[in-house]
Parts: C-alpha cells; structure tokens; sequence
C-alpha cells in the first residue's frame, strides 16, 4: 500500500468513528453556532457592526472549533490506548498524519459550511466571489487540519493535553486566521482580486505544515 | 504622567526585573546544589 | 556543567554589569534628548537591545533545538541550552512590549498600535510562553526535548509568516504612519554609540544569564534523576515511597 491508500484507511476509520459517534455534528457544531450568537450579545447587533466583521467572527469561531475537532481526533485513540497500535500497525507514520489531518479537515469543512450559512443568516452577509472565497477556505482548512493534528500528537500522551493544545496552536495559526479573514472580506465586500494574495499565504501555510506533520509525526507518535 | 514619569519607569522596571530574575536564578541554583550535594 | 568557564562566566557577568551601569549613565544623562521626542525618549535604549535579545534568545532557542534533532548533535546540551534560552527569551520578551508600551504612550499617545513589529512580537511572547508551558510538563529527559524541539522550530518558521502576513495587512489597512518610534528618532553621535552600547550590553547580560540558567537546568536534571533512582531502589527494596518532588508521572510502574 502505498502512503495515499494508507492516508485513506486512517482517515477511513477516524470518519467512521464520527459517523457512528456523531460528536462534531452534534458537540462540536453547536459549539461553533453558540460561538456566533455569543458573538451578536458582545457587540452591537445593529447589522452594519456585524455584517463588516463577519468575516473575523466566522474564522474565530472556526478556530475555537478546530480545537476541540483536534482534542477528540486524539482523544479517541487516547481512550483506548489505542496509540500503541498505531504505532504498531506498520503504517507509515507521514501516512497515519496524512489521514488524520485529512479527517479532521473532512470535519472542520463540514463544520464551516454550516457556519457560513450561521453567519450568513445571523449576519446578513452575502457571500459573492465564491472562487477565492473557497480557494482560501480550503487552503486555510488544510494549514488548520495539518497544524492541528501536529500539536494534537505532540501533545497525545499527555494529561494536560487539552489545556496545552490551545496555548500551543493559536498563537502558530494566527496567520491563518488573519489571511482567511482578510480573504474573506476581500471576496465580500471589497475587490475580489485583492483576496489572492492571502490565499497564497494560507497555501504557503497548508504546504508547509502537511511537510512538518509528515516529517514530525512519526518521531512525535513514539512518545505518545 | 510627565515624559520623566515614563522614563523612570522603564528603567526601574528594566531594572527590577533583570536583578529579580538573576537573584531568583542565585537562589535556585544554590538550592539545587545543596540538595544535590546531599544525595 | 556550565556553558562557559567558570572564570570566563564570572567575567561576562561583571562585564554585563559594568555595561549596564554605563548605558544607564549615558541613556539617563550622557545622551542628549530627542529634538522631537524629548527625554521620552530614553526609553528606547532599554527597548530596542531588549527587542534584539528576545529575538537572539529565539533564534538561539531555534538553533539548539535543530542540532538536538539531528542526530549526528544530539546532545542534552542542546536541549537544555534551548529551554535555558527560551526562558530568557520570554523575559525579555515581556520587557520589550511593556517598554514598548511606556514609550509609545508619551510619543504617540497610545499604549498600544497594531503594527507588523509589536505585533510579531506580541505572538512571539505567546509562542515562548507556550514552550515553556510543554516544558513544564512532566516527562523523560529524552521525551520532552524531542517535543520542545519540535514546537521551537515550527515556532521559529511561524514567525516570518506572522510578520509578512501582518506587515502586509497593516500596510494595505493603514493611513496612518508606521508606528515606530525608533524610525523617527534623529539618531546620531552620542544617541547611536548609547543605542549600540545597550545592544552589546544587553546580549553580556543574556549570555551571562544563559549561563547560569542552564547550570541550573543541569542541576535539576541530575537532581531528578538522582530522585528517580532514589524511588527506584526503594521501591525495589519494598519500602514506601516518598512523594517525588513535581512529578505528576514518575514513569515507572
């Protein structure tokens, strides 16, 4: 099998465990609805504020939600002692990062659908220029999976896993944060040509945290 | 705040905190050493 | 044990100390002050040798933990070397921002701006800070440094990122002038000498703090082993054991 057969079989399984578990659809996406109404209490929800900083509060919201979309692809191997069989399985540990990044981007994109019609409704934003608007989403989708999943295992085995993942990967993706909002307004509000720019820096982003979860994955997964 | 007011600040605070963290770093290391002459 | 010699260290430390005193006497007196800044400006002679450190510490933080990494260097030296930097790193860190910020509020007005370099290295002082949080956590020698290793240096590439991406969005955002105090100052004769003096001797003090402060690390690190043992061999003897120091694993079963 080569390292995409086995990326699938991991990320195979991870979305099945979701499939029968339901936690993103049913924690972790009313989790990031609640994070948008929380958003309409804290600022004025005279439209004209919150339709120009949608764009922010969506990714923010995102962000929040990729957290604990990472927490639990970890946590279910966690439960279980299930590491050591990974590590075991004789799968090429860049393969194992390959599919578990993937399905947790799997999940964040079904998540941020279902928030870009939240923020859509909530904020009355209207969502034009659907090409580099989805270009960044996916790209800045890719760079979060892919960082994420690499502080997820650098964090596997630990008890403080959950309060340590936060501290250790918001302050890495704030880039990816800033070009998606940035992106973000630009396809909505402002010149769509203006976004490019910024999904080239959430592409640099993806392709160079995909390289460190492969590379660092596998030592990483030793010590989980 | 006059601009005096500012500077002095800084300095004391630049001052403070690096004598408070080398006085910390004294401390420590002659614990560790006595703890570790113990052994 | 140590980094440097033992007498080469006391030196440096005297050094740093002797450099200190002199850049306070011409920082707070020999320096004239700033035709448009007035004595407000003083400040930056703490601030930008303390901005030079942060990143030097981060650099070196970087560097240690990619020769730790490699396996031809391995070595715990490396790894304590980073740890050791990493804590200066936040100190001076957090310096540089709060000077930052008694500067800027008599100049500018503001406490705080959202340009590329306050900015980066804001997220800097949270990408040190939560170094130090893995580090903390209780772990096997080995295990930690490779973890510490690994968040350093997708830390140390992040950091570019942040400030082209921020620099770019505060150069198409903003009308206003790039808030930068250190640009706007007339920096000539006696004000450059005093600037560069602080920048050499701030990096005396980083290095003579290094140096103690992975002394210190190595003494931990021979401390908790000399505990671990400790437990060992009295677990193995069959008596209780007593509580280890810190330790939430002890890692034997």
């Amino acid at each position: 099998m080569n390292v995409l057969q086995e990326a699938g079989l991991v990320a195979g399984k991870d979305l099945r465990i979701e499939r029968r578990s339901r936690v993103t659809l049913q924690q972790i996406l009313p989790f990031g609805g609640i994070v948008l109404l929380l958003f309409a209490f804290a600022l004025d929800p005279d439209r004209g504020v919150l339709r120009r900083v949608a764009p922010g509060l969506f990714w923010v919201a995102v962000l929040l939600a990729a957290l604990l979309a990472v927490s639990r692809a970890f946590a279910i191997e966690a439960e279980h002692g299930a590491h050591d069989g990974l590590r075991l399985s004789g799968l090429d540990p860049a393969a194992i990062f390959l599919g578990k990044a993937g399905a947790v981007a799997v999940q964040l994109a079904v998540l941020e659908g279902l928030l870009a019609v939240g923020v859509v409704v909530l904020f009355d934003v209207t969502l034009a220029s659907i090409g580099p608007l989805l270009l960044a989403t996916v790209a800045a989708t890719v760079g979060l999976a892919a960082t994420g999943t690499l502080y997820g295992v650098l964090a596997a085995g630990l008890r403080v896993r959950e309060t340590l993942v936060p501290v250790l990967l918001l302050p890495v993706v704030s880039p990816v944060l800033l070009a998606a909002t940035r992106a973000w307004e630009a396809a909505i509000d402002g010149v769509p040509g203006d976004a490019w720019p910024w999904v080239g820096v959430l592409a640099v982003f993806a392709a160079l945290s995909v390289g460190a979860g492969m590379l660092a994955f596998g030592p990483l997964l030793e010590e989980a | 705040m006059s601009d005096v007011g500012y500077v002095v600040a800084g300095w004391s605070i630049t001052g403070a905190v690096l004598l408070g963290y080398w006085l910390w770093l004294v401390r420590r290391t002659r614990r560790a050493e006595r703890l570790d002459g113990d052994a | 044990m140590t980094l440097l010699k033992p007498a080469m260290g006391r030196a440096i430390g005297w050094a740093a100390l002797g450099a200190l005193v002199v850049l306070a006497l011409f920082g707070l007196w020999g320096a004239p002050p700033d035709a448009v800044q007035g004595d407000a400006q003083r400040l930056m002679y703490l601030h930008v040798p303390a901005a030079w450190v942060a990143y030097l510490a981060f650099g070196v933080t970087a560097a240690a933990s990619g020769l730790w990494l490699w396996p031809r260097t391995r070595s715990m030296v490396w790894d304590r070397i980073a740890g050791a930097s990493a804590e200066l790193g936040v100190v001076f860190t957090a310096l540089t921002l709060v000077l930052g910020s008694l500067w800027g509020r008599p100049v500018w007005g503001v406490w705080w701006a959202w340009d590329a370099r306050l900015v980066t290295t804001a997220v800097l002082l949270f990408l040190y800070l939560g170094y130090l949080a893995l580090r903390r956590v209780p772990a096997a020698p080995e295990a930690r440094a490779k973890r510490c290793a690994i968040a350093a240096l997708v830390a140390f590439v992040d950091v570019p990122i942040v400030h082209f991406s921020v620099t770019w969005w505060r150069t198409l955002h903003q009308d206003a002038t790039v808030f930068d105090p250190a640009l706007k100052a007339h920096i000539h004769g006696v004000m450059a000498f005093t600037l560069w003096f602080g920048v050499l001797a701030f990096t005396l003090v980083y290095v003579s703090l290094l140096d103690r402060r992975y002394r210190l690390a190595a003494l931990e690190e021979d401390l908790d082993a000399r505990e671990l043992e400790q437990a060992i061999a009295e677990r193995v003897a069959g008596a209780g054991t007593p509580a280890p120091r810190d330790r939430e694993e002890v890692g034997v079963v």
